[in-house]
C-alpha cells in the first residue's frame, strides 16, 4: 500500500486530550560529573576519575594491562588524548589497534580484540548513560565488539538529562541530513537474565565497562550548549 | 476458541512464579519516587494521545525525515503485506542470511516461518528467543521468553542443536550462545529488529535491548530492516526519551536499558560505519480499527510486560496457555482486537477483574475495563450465548411461569439425567455433566410451596 492510501485510512481521534504534567522532583547537581560516576557505578560500571587527559589515559591503561590486554583498540579520541595515547601505551607495554567507525577493516580489526578504548561525544548523568554519536572515525564499534569497554569522558561533554540530549541533538525546524545519523546509549555491562533469570553478564556486548572521567579543572566545552547541527566528522568535539 | 487452562508443569509453574516476583520487585523499585513515576507517566501518556489523536501527519513526518536521509519507508495494511514487504526487500538484495532481535509484532505477523520458507536462514539473537527458537516454541513472557526452560533443558537444546554440549549452568550456556551468534552476526546480509519508539518530529527509530544484539542486529549488517507497529510514534525526541525511561523503570526497575541505539539515517552512508539500507516497514494489521473504536487504550501498550507480572491468572496459566503471541491481560485484549474476535471472546473470560494491572500499568491503560468491554461485545456478537440467560430472565420475572417450571423440574431432570450422551443438549451443561457431575434431583414439593404466603394465604 502507498504512503498516501495507509495514511488516508487513518481515523482520527480529537477527544484523545493530553493532561497536566507534574514537574520532574531534583534537577542538576553542580557537579555533573561525579553524578554520572555515581549512576554509572548503580549501572556495574567500574568508574574513576582523572584531572588530566594524560592521567585519564594511564587510568585506563593500567586497568587494560591489568586485565591482561596485550592489544587494545582505539579510535580517534580528539587532540587532547591522541597525541599522548602512543607514550601511554609503550610504558605499559600494550599494543595500539586502531579500528574506528567507517574503516572497512575496522569489523575484522576490532573481533578478535580484547579490548577497547573510546571516548563517548556525550553523557548522560541522571541516567548514568555514555553516548557514542554514528561518525567516521568514532567509537560505536569498540564500545560493542570486544569484552573490555574502557571509556574516557570529559567533563565538558556531560549533559544533565535525556531531555538536554533531545535539545542538544535537535535543530528545528529542519534537522539536516546526517548530523547524527544514529547513537547508542550505553549504561551498564551488557547482561541477561533469559535463563532462570540469573544474571550473566556480557551475552553479546562487554562483559565490563569501566569509565574514566577526566577534565574536572578545565573550562566547559563551548559545543556543550550548541545543536550538533555544526558537528564535524573528526575532532570537533575538543573543548577550547 | 482458545481456552485458558493452569500450566500443569509444577517446574515450569514454580520458574514462572520467581521469575514473576522478580520483576514484580524490580517494577517496585522503578516506581520508588512516586513524584519521578506520575512526571513519566503524564508525559509518556501526553505523548502518546498527542500522536494518537491524529497520527496521519505524524507518520508521514516521520517517513519524510527519514527518507530525506536515505531510509525507505514501507506501509503494510496487514501481517501478509508486511511479511511479503521484508521478503522483498531481502531478495531485492539478495540477503540470505539474517538475524533478527527481538520482535513480538515480527511474532504478530509470524515473519520467521515465512522468511524460511523462502530459503531465508533467520537467527534470533536475544538469548531468549534463541532458546525458544532452537526448541521451535512461542515465547512464554515477553521479557523472559525462554524462562520457563530450565539450565539443564537449555544444556541439551544446545547440545543436539549446536553440536557442543557445555556445563548446564548459565554462565557456560551464555557463552556458547555468544561464540554462536557472533558468527552469525558477522556472516549476516541483514538484520531485522522490531521498533520501540520513533520520534517524527526529528525522525528517528529508538531500538532498546540490554543483552547488545539489538546494536549488531542494527549496525553491523549491510541492511536493517525495522518493522513497527502503527502505534509505536511518539511526536518528539523528548517524548521518547521520557517514554523510554518510563518504559525500563516499568519493566526493569532500571533509569535506562543497558542499550538503546536512536537511528536516524543509513549511517554507513555518511561513512560512519553500519548498514548502507535501512527500510522501515510501518504495520497496520488492525490496529487503525481499534484506534477508531471504542477500545483504543490498548494502543498505549508499551510491553513493558507489568500487567503480565502482576496478573493472578497469568501466574497461574503461563505464556503458553493464551495460544497467541501476546500473553497476558495485555494480550488477552490486543489478541481479540488484532485477529477480530475471531478466535472467540474465552481470552477476554481469562481475568479476574482484580484490577492489579490497571494499577500496575505505567500508562494506566484500565485493562479490565477493556476486558469487561470485550465479553460484552463477544455476547453481543454470539447471541446463542443469551439463549439460557434470556429465558431465566423470562421465567423468573413470571410467578405463575415459575411456578409451572419448579413442578415439571423433578421430571424434567429425570429425563435429562437418563439422556444417552449423545442426545444430550450441547452448551456449558453438556460440558459440565461430562465432567462427571449430575444434577440433584428436584424435590416434589418446591420450596417456594411450604411456605406461607406474605399475605397469610395458602
Amino acid at each position: 500500500m502507498t504512503r498516501r492510501e495507509f495514511l488516508a485510512r487513518l481515523p482520527q481521534r480529537p477527544d484523545l486530550a493530553p493532561g497536566p504534567i507534574p514537574p520532574r522532583p531534583g534537577g542538576p547537581p553542580p557537579d555533573l560529573a561525579a553524578a554520572l560516576l555515581e549512576a554509572l557505578a548503580a549501572g556495574g560500571c567500574g568508574v574513576r576519575r582523572a584531572s588530566t587527559a594524560g592521567e585519564a589515559l594511564d587510568a585506563a591503561l593500567v586497568l587494560a594491562r591489568e586485565a591482561g590486554v596485550t592489544r587494545l583498540g582505539h579510535h580517534d579520541l580528539g587532540p587532547e588524548l591522541t597525541p599522548l595515547l602512543p607514550a601511554a601505551a609503550k610504558r605499559v607495554g600494550i599494543e595500539l589497534v586502531e579500528a574506528g567507525d567507517g574503516d572497512e577493516q575496522a569489523v575484522a580489526l576490532a573481533e578478535p580484540l580484547a579490548a577497547g578504548l573510546t571516548r563517548p561525544e556525550l553523557a548522560v548523568a541522571q541516567l548514568g548513560a555514555l553516548v557514542h554519536l554514528a561518525r567516521p572515525g568514532g567509537g560505536r564499534l569498540l564500545s560493542l565488539m570486544p569484552p573490555l569497554h574502557l571509556a574516557l569522558v570529559h567533563a565538558g561533554d556531560i549533559l544533565w538529562s535525556l531531555d538536554d540530549l533531545a535539545a542538544r541533538l535537535d535543530a528545528p525546524p529542519d534537522p539536516p541530513v546526517d548530523a547524527w545519523p544514529a547513537l547508542t546509549l550505553i549504561s551498564g555491562p551488557s547482561k541477561t537474565g533469559d535463563i532462570e533469570a540469573v544474571m550473566v553478564r556480557g551475552v553479546h556486548g562487554p562483559g565490563r565497562v569501566e569509565v574514566v572521567a577526566w577534565g574536572w579543572t578545565a573550562p566547559a566545552n563551548p559545543l556543550k550548549d550548541q545543536a550538533l547541527t555544526g558537528l564535524a566528522p573528526r575532532g570537533n568535539l575538543a573543548p577550547s | 476458541m482458545t481456552r485458558l487452562t493452569p500450566c500443569a508443569d509444577d517446574r515450569q509453574r514454580q520458574a514462572l512464579e520467581g521469575f514473576t516476583a522478580r520483576l514484580r520487585a524490580m517494577h517496585a523499585q522503578g516506581l520508588a519516587d512516586p513524584g519521578l513515576w506520575d512526571h513519566l507517566r503524564a508525559r509518556a501518556r501526553n505523548a502518546k494521545l498527542t500522536y494518537l489523536a491524529n497520527p496521519a501527519p505524524w507518520l508521514d513526518l516521520l517517513a519524510e525525515r527519514l527518507e530525506g536521509r536515505g531510509a525507505r519507508v514501507h506501509f503494510a495494511v496487514d501481517a501478509a503485506e508486511a511479511r511479503d514487504m521484508v521478503l522483498g526487500i531481502l531478495q531485492q538484495a539478495g540477503a540470505r542470511k539474517v538475524v533478527k532481535g527481538k520482535s513480538m509484532t515480527c511474532e504478530e505477523i509470524a515473519l520467521n516461518p515465512a522468511l524460511e520458507a523462502a530459503g531465508v536462514q533467520v537467527s534470533e539473537t536475544d538469548l531468549g528467543e534463541f532458546i525458544i527458537q532452537l526448541a521451535g516454541e512461542p515465547p512464554f513472557h515477553i521479557l523472559g521468553p525462554a524462562m520457563h526452560r530450565d539450565r539443564g533443558q537449555v544444556a541439551d537444546l544446545f547440545a543436539e542443536k549446536l553440536g557442543q554440549r557445555v556445563p548446564a549452568e548459565p554462565e557456560a550456556l551464555t557463552k556458547l550462545a555468544r561464540a554462536t551468534l557472533r558468527r552469525r552476526f558477522l556472516e549476516a546480509d541483514a538484520g531485522i529488529s522490531g521498533v520501540n519508539f520513533a520520534a517524527c518530529r526529528e525522525g528517528a527509530l529508538a531500538i532498546v535491548t540490554n543483552e547488545g544484539n539489538g546494536r549488531f542486529v542494527t549496525s553491523l549488517p549491510p541492511l536493517h530492516i525495522a518493522v513497527m507497529g502503527l502505534e509505536k510514534p511518539l511526536p518528539t525526541l523528548a517524548d521518547l526519551g521520557a517514554t523510554l525511561e518510563l518504559l525500563t523503570r516499568a519493566a526493569i526497575g532500571a533509569p535506562l536499558s543497558t542499550y538503546s541505539s536512536w537511528l536516524a539515517a543509513p549511517a554507513g552512508l555518511s561513512g560512519a560505519g553500519g548498514p548502507r539500507q535501512l527500510h522501515l516497514v510501518v504495520v497496520d494489521n488492525g490496529r487503525s480499527r481499534i484506534l477508531g473504536g471504542k477500545f483504543w487504550e490498548i494502543l498505549l501498550c508499551l510491553r513493558c510486560s507489568s500487567c503480565l507480572n502482576f496478573c493472578p491468572v497469568y501466574g497461574l496459566a503461563g505464556g503458553h496457555a493464551y495460544g497467541s503471541v501476546y500473553p497476558g491481560p495485555m494480550g488477552s485484549v490486543l489478541s481479540c482486537l488484532l485477529e477480530d474476535l475471531a478466535p472467540g471472546p474465552d481470552l477476554a473470560q481469562a481475568s479476574t477483574l482484580c484490577g492489579l494491572c490497571r494499577q500496575e500499568c505505567p500508562l494506566g491503560i484500565d485493562l479490565p475495563g477493556l476486558l469487561l468491554g470485550l465479553r460484552q461485545a463477544g455476547t453481543e456478537a454470539a447471541p446463542a450465548a443469551n439463549l439460557l440467560p434470556g429465558l431465566a430472565a423470562q421465567v423468573l420475572s413470571r410467578r405463575g411461569l415459575f411456578d409451572v417450571v419448579c413442578r415439571l423440574a423433578p421430571a424434567g431432570i429425570k429425563v435429562l439425567e437418563k439422556l444417552p450422551e449423545a442426545l444430550r443438549p450441547p452448551g456449558p451443561w453438556r460440558e459440565w455433566r461430562a465432567g462427571g457431575r449430575a444434577l440433584p434431583n428436584a424435590p416434589g414439593h418446591p420450596w417456594l410451596a411450604r411456605q406461607p404466603r406474605e399475605d397469610g394465604h395458602d
